[in-house]
């Protein structure tokens, strides 16, 4: 299918790439089907977007949580596993989503606190808040760049 | 909303399964403990308000974004 976007204008999407959240993610309710784009120099940048199906103008940045904090293994909540019927960890997909401060992007920071969640099989995703401190909101990316490249 | 005054050392049922005592008053500031099952899920009140405008802020992105973004990472990539 055609997906019509602000930023990367028009571009061929499978409709069986489309990732799921049936509620939408806090502060998008209304958003429920996402894609995720490569990076325009290419699949192998760490860094993709994540991008509305519905909605031209919407997209974040994402990353592999573990490419920049190795020690990122969080708990994750059984009811949120059930609610995505994540029964095994091969099935268990973690993104999280990048913060970059207008002009300042060597100031980028990745929400550990709240990873979206897919099942890999079903493509069913949501952002799940993590109910302990361990880690932040706002993780700096760049200062703590460990195993990058 | 039920209002209820509870002093140092008491507690609230809520429902069969969860108890929350107040465990300490200081100033403005109350501890407080939650026994709940496991799988509840207990957070700050604050906590779904910062991630969602966490997300408002990041939702900003433009293709610009990228492209610096990739700038960065291939200079990193050359440091090393």
């Amino acid at each position: 299918m055609i997906l019509n976007t602000s930023s990367f204008g028009v571009v061929e999407i499978e409709e069986d790439k489309i990732i799921r959240f049936s509620h939408g993610i806090p502060g998008f309710p209304d958003a429920k089907r996402y894609i995720i784009l490569d990076h325009p120099n290419g699949p192998d940048v760490p860094f993709k977007c994540l991008h509305a199906v519905d909605d031209a103008d919407l997209s974040f940045v994402i990353t592999d949580p573990v490419l920049f904090n190795c020690d990122y293994n969080p708990e994750i909540d059984e009811q949120d596993l059930k609610e995505l019927d994540i029964t095994s960890p091969e099935n268990r997909g973690m993104i999280v989503i990048v913060t970059i401060p207008h002009g300042e992007s060597e100031k980028m920071t990745a929400n550990l606190q709240g990873p979206i969640l897919i099942n890999l099989v079903t493509r069913e995703a949501k952002q799940i808040l993590l109910v302990s401190d361990d880690y932040p909101i706002r993780y700096p990316l760049l200062q703590n760049a460990a195993a990058l490249r | 909303m039920l209002i209820l005054t509870r002093k140092s050392g008491e507690g609230i049922k809520i429902g069969e399964d969860i108890r929350v005592v107040i465990l300490e008053t200081k100033g403005n500031q109350v501890r407080i403990g939650i026994e709940a099952p496991k799988g509840t899920k207990v957070y700050r009140d604050e906590v779904y308000e910062r991630i969602k405008q966490e997300n408002i802020k990041a939702s900003v992105i433009t293709k610009d974004h990228l492209h610096r973004l990739f700038k960065i990472w291939t200079d990193k990539g050359k440091d090393r």
